[in-house]
């Protein structure tokens, strides 16, 4: 197949110009998708998820047990039930008992609550791996609970949830794909709808798998900078 | 400030770690928590900080009653172990941040705190390094800004707990005096915990020998050295011999031994045991008293002014431990192998059904 594929591009010069325009008119409403979608919706949607994502887990390590209970239900609900359906249930199911969301905030609603639930298993083990001499110190001079938080404890935890809050944030990247099933006109569903016009499939998808490819690729890099600034003064 | 520390306990589990604690520390007063580990020391010390609740009792910081007071508002410094630095801070902000997060209207002004940071730093000796970070820094220098962080927030009560514990013996030497010399002058009631009996009676005032939760004997470096009031005392500061033997109308009959024990004089034949420090043992290559008893040196070995001998009863075939300066050692010109008269010239007797070991 894919030989026949190239063969047919290479017999006729004048397909490979077609596929060529097609790529190149195509690739302006995929990066506007990326750029007015994809993107903001990852931002938005992490950034949420990662203030719910540190609530869960100073909830889940409190001694209250009311919050260590609703905290454990959400995470294990979300983590145990597939995006997708979650996104439906929002996007095609909550309609039925009167709560309609536009498409964007239902994909955002739905992304931040999973980010939230699988971050807060990241930074409830980043805090367990902060040593408690650190609270008792922080609190030996005087800090509160939160100032010790705040100032003594996250900025620690961050170094060491850096590499696994960028696998987190990757994912989710890709799984904003997921939102074109909600009606969200991010990249991908740019893509489908072109190819839906003119059949050009396999180069429509490529392409779009290309971009997040691009995408995932400078965020990897920025996640080496942000450790190797937290780094800077922290010998293991 | 002074510090009451009334029938604390405290358990964890079934294990008892504290059990029914009084101390008396008077203000200004350097004081030691010396025990071996498991005694309740450390435990002692973190619920004096807050940092652990106490099963019971009350403890009174003048006469104020802080048992149920959080540790941020009990105004201690406590000086970690090891050392506890905010890592991803530099030394000036590990040794500002008490005062910097202070509520605003209690908080020094931002000059204020860099002049008492630098005092701070200059009276640890480390006000070049204030830009460096913790993990720069040796583990001296490390345990010197953990001491300025605990004094910045002017503490009434700084709280140690084995402060030199990670450092090599060197450091740990220096670092004591200092802290005696930084205690003279600050005067501030200090209390510090160590396993270390030497630490302990170089820098006390004085020191609580704690036990399985217990408190063996409170008292002056001197008093707890000299006159230890149980054998697990004797046992825990210093090398000691133990002459197992029976005490009968005020002497203790040991092998070939015939010790004065007046205090037992009206014993009958009880089983009891000698402890005699082994600088407390006299070496003569005579026999001049019929109470000396034969031994042979087995192993000669000399650390600086002072000469340990091991040497080997004849009579009971029993080891004993002996120290004598280097002048009386050389003056008798011993050798391994060679025999001599050995005595105890101060013993303390213990009949064990009172204590166990």
């Amino acid at each position: 197949m894919a030989k026949m594929y190239l063969n047919r591009m290479i017999e006729d010069p004048d397909r490979t110009s077609r596929l060529i325009e097609i790529a190149q008119s195509s690739l302006q409403p995929l990066l506007k998708g990326a750029i007015y979608y994809t993107v903001p919706l990852t931002l938005i949607s992490f950034f949420i998820g990662l203030v719910l994502a540190i609530l869960t887990a100073l909830a889940r390590i409190s001694s209250i047990k009311p919050l260590q209970l609703i905290a454990g239900v959400y995470v294990s609900a979300i983590r145990g039930t597939p995006l997708l359906v979650q996104l439906f249930i929002i996007f095609y199911g909550l309609p039925t008992i009167g709560i309609v969301i536009d498409p964007l905030p239902s994909a955002i609603i739905g992304f931040s609550l999973n980010v939230g639930a699988y971050a807060s298993e990241i930074i409830r083990a980043a805090i367990l791996s902060i040593p408690k001499g650190q609270w008792e110190a922080a609190y030996s001079i005087g800090m509160t609970y939160s100032q010790a938080l705040k100032r003594i404890i996250l900025p620690q935890a961050s170094r060491v949830s850096i590499p696994p809050l960028s696998n987190t944030f990757i994912s989710l990247v890709k799984d904003t794909s997921l939102a074109s099933l909600i009606l969200v006109t991010e990249m991908f569903r740019k893509a489908q709808e072109i190819a839906s016009t003119n059949y050009e499939f396999l180069l429509l998808y490529t392409e779009a798998a290309i971009i997040y490819w691009v995408i995932c690729f400078f965020l990897s890099i920025i996640q080496g900078k942000i450790e190797a600034r937290l780094d800077r003064y922290v010998s293991r | 400030m002074s510090i009451k520390i009334q029938n604390i306990s405290k358990s964890f589990g079934s294990f008892k770690a504290l059990d029914d604690i009084h101390i008396h520390i008077k203000t200004g007063e350097l004081v030691a928590l010396l025990g071996p580990s498991g005694s309740g020391k450390t435990t002692l010390l973190r619920i004096i900080a807050g940092l652990e609740a106490a099963d019971q009792g009350s403890i009174l910081f003048g006469n104020e009653d802080i048992t149920h007071i959080r540790t941020k508002e009990r105004k201690v410094g406590f000086v970690f172990q090891h050392y506890a630095l905010f890592r991803h801070m530099s030394v000036f902000d590990n040794v500002a941040y008490g005062l910097k997060v202070r509520p605003r209207k209690s908080r020094p002004s931002k000059k204020e705190i860099e002049e008492r940071v630098y005092e701070l730093l200059r009276l640890v000796k480390l006000e070049a390094y204030a830009n460096r970070y913790p993990t720069q820094l040796s583990g001296g220098q490390r345990q010197r800004v953990a001491l300025a962080r605990a004094l910045a927030v002017e503490p009434k009560v700084l709280l140690l707990d084995e402060p030199f514990g990670a450092l090599d013996a060197k450091v740990r030497k220096d670092l004591r005096r200092w802290l005696r010399r930084l205690h003279d002058n600050f005067q501030i009631t200090s209390i510090f915990v160590t396993h270390d009996q030497e630490e302990a009676l170089d820098v006390a005032d004085r020191v609580v020998i704690m036990n399985e939760g217990r408190i063996e004997q409170i008292g002056s470096p001197e008093e707890v050295y000299d006159h230890p009031n149980s054998p697990f005392v004797y046992d825990f500061l210093g090398n000691v011999n133990l002459f197992r033997g029976r005490l009968h109308k005020g002497k203790l009959h040991q092998g070939n031994f015939q010790i004065d024990a007046p205090e037992f004089s009206d014993a009958e034949n009880k089983t009891a045991i000698g402890y005699v420090r082994p600088h407390d043992i006299s070496i003569e290559k005579e026999e001049n008293s019929k109470d000396g008893v034969s031994a042979v040196i087995k192993h000669i070995h000399v650390v600086g002014p002072i000469v340990h001998l091991e040497l080997k009863r004849n009579d009971t075939e029993e080891y004993l431990e002996a120290e004598l300066t280097k002048d009386l050692y050389n003056n008798l010109q011993l050798k391994t192998g060679e025999k001599v008269f050995v005595k105890p010239k101060q013993l303390r007797v213990f009949i064990p059904e009172d204590y166990t070991i």
